[in-house]
């Protein structure tokens, strides 16, 4: 074998990277389960709040106010992450720079200097558009995506809301976004954009649909809809003879795993607007589709709305597929943390090397290939559990 | 809890006259949206966690969108210049009275018999909704089905383009 001839910067980036993994590694064993010490930290708030006649009700609304502020904090922190990580893939993957001045170390400055531009910029509403069709588009099609948060598992109890109808309550609640790209679309009063508006409202109805059908075979396996539940049945190994061979996720399950997890992942790609499906917001034709019109703050919350979706979707996808965050050593937030962004990358993967689909080749590929297949999948998945 | 109940269904009675009243179709529309979830709400408020989650999943998540896709096609201009309200308000205000006389009979009548409704204590509903689907009442779950799929198959051979011979 022969090792790759590295020079100097690059034996420097590797060594940073290297002691940035095993920094995080370290730092995360000595954290901990941070959903034990949360509960640890609740116990001692309520005894207190006993002691001091301190009403339960006002805890309550506390812990609610904290969770959110945790969960929005979240979303900011992992979306400006994903933001910079997406243009470093980019650029490796098409051989351009990418960002590499803001901040010194590979341009990691360049984000937060992107929003505080994006803060500073100016809001313009078109003289041709209704104002407040306009100016609720963006509110309406991010609030869904946070939402949506509080009841994905982030751990072993790190979950805000550990709802019995839960992966139902995420796919119910995040096919409302639709609507706020469909209001953008209406409501600027550009013809671009309500071309951009009727294509993402025919886009995301059709693959809503695959989307809950591939799921619905892990549903009839696990037997509940709880998120929780579904992530606690994939821990342990497959084992052969005694050895264990895979970890016990749903991909690995023969044949249904696998078909379910292609057409969950690509369906989830179409949903979130991105590349291969972005006909939405395609550049070439539409300019720049149902936000043509926006600037400023109220374009940039789509654009948090969209990195939402994409961690909330790989999260989805680890919790269904990768078990949750079962593994060994690392607590359980970490393996979440790491799987989904691993899922994060596939994202960014076909965003830069795929081509864009026409539109009724679009259409076509989820009711023609989809759909079928995943009727395909219940069906299988039946007969397995029949025998 | 009450308070918010109130709120619910103001907000309900709201964007439903809102519905009705708007001069544009796609202001109704996004009103309809308002409408629908706050009926989603108000399962909430009873309880029904299943009824509440598909009620967004189908009526604003997909009828609703469908609902748009073609209320978008109509422009701000023909708005502007068009009416919702036809001429046979006569005859819909005898119906729909005649609704609300139906409902309020038999609210009078159920009303305060099932006073007992538990409150404060959630159960899960998706189980038994199942078991019910499958079990007691499986002859109106297939009865539906087919019924839907009647209507799916008329869809399409009414959507299909006449082939010209040859």
């Amino acid at each position: 074998m022969i090792l790759p001839v590295w020079n100097e910067s690059q034996k420097r980036s590797a060594l940073i990277l290297f002691g940035i993994a095993s920094a995080g590694a370290g730092i995360s064993i000595a954290i901990g389960e941070i959903g034990a010490r949360f509960s640890k930290i609740w116990q001692c708030l309520s005894s207190f709040a006993l002691k001091n006649s301190i009403p339960t009700a006002l805890l309550t609304t506390l812990s609610m106010i904290i969770q959110c502020s945790i969960l929005i904090g979240f979303i900011s922190g992992a979306v400006m992450f994903m933001v910079w990580w997406e243009r470093k893939v980019s650029a490796h993957m098409q051989n351009r720079l990418g960002p590499m001045f803001t901040g010194g170390w590979h341009g990691w400055a360049q984000t937060i200097a992107d929003a505080i531009k994006l803060l500073l910029k100016e809001d313009i509403i078109p003289a041709e558009a209704k104002p407040w069709v306009h100016r609720l588009a963006p509110i309406v099609a991010f609030v869904p995506a946070f939402l949506c948060y509080a009841a994905l598992p982030f751990g072993e109890g790190l979950i805000s809301a550990d709802l019995d109808i839960g992966i139902l309550y995420i796919f119910a609640i995040s096919g409302l976004s639709v609507l706020g790209i469909v209001m953008a679309g209406w409501g600027s009063g550009n013809k671009y954009s309500l071309l951009g508006g009727l294509r993402s409202a025919a886009q995301s109805v059709s693959y809503e649909i695959p989307r809950v059908l591939s799921v619905v075979p892990i549903l009839m396996m696990v037997g509940s809809l709880k998120l929780t539940s579904i992530a606690n049945v994939q821990t342990g190994f497959w084992r052969l003879a005694g050895i264990p061979l895979l970890p016990r996720w749903f991909i690995f399950y023969p044949i249904v795993g696998q078909i379910a997890f292609l057409i969950f992942l690509i369906s989830s790609v179409a949903e979130t607007n991105r590349t291969p499906f972005d006909i939405a917001e395609a550049e070439s034709e539409l300019v720049a589709g149902f936000h043509t019109e926006y600037s400023g703050m109220k374009f940039s919350f789509f654009f948090l709305a969209e990195y939402a979706y994409v961690f909330l979707s790989s999260g989805l996808t680890t919790v269904l597929f990768l078990g949750g965050g079962s593994g060994p050593v690392l607590p359980s937030w970490s393996w979440f943390l790491l799987k989904s962004f691993a899922v994060v990358f596939l994202f960014l993967w076909f965003r830069w090397t795929f081509p864009r689909l026409r539109v009724d080749r679009l259409m076509e590929f989820t009711w023609k290939f989809l759909l079928p297949w995943s009727f395909i999948n219940i069906l299988i998945t039946g007969f397995i559990l029949l025998f | 809890m009450d308070l918010v109940f109130y709120l619910i269904a103001l907000l309900l009675l709201f964007s439903s006259v809102m519905v009705v009243t708007q001069k544009s179709v796609f202001t109704s529309a996004l009103y309809l949206a308002v409408a629908l979830s706050m009926v989603a709400a108000l399962f909430v408020l009873l309880n029904a966690d299943f009824l509440a989650a598909v009620q967004i999943l189908l009526y604003v998540g997909g009828i609703l969108v469908l609902l748009a896709f073609a209320v978008m096609l109509s422009s701000v201009e023909q708005a502007k210049r068009e009416t919702q309200v036809n001429e046979q308000w006569l005859p819909s205000l005898i119906i729909s009275f005649g609704i609300l006389l139906v409902l309020l009979v038999s609210l009078k009548r159920s009303l305060f018999l099932e006073a007992g409704v538990q409150k404060n204590h959630f159960y899960p509903t998706t189980e038994k909704i199942g078991h019910l689907l499958l079990g007691e009442l499986a002859l109106p779950f297939e009865v539906v089905s087919l019924v839907l799929l009647a209507s799916l198959v008329g869809a399409i051979l009414f959507s299909k383009k006449e082939k010209i011979d040859g």
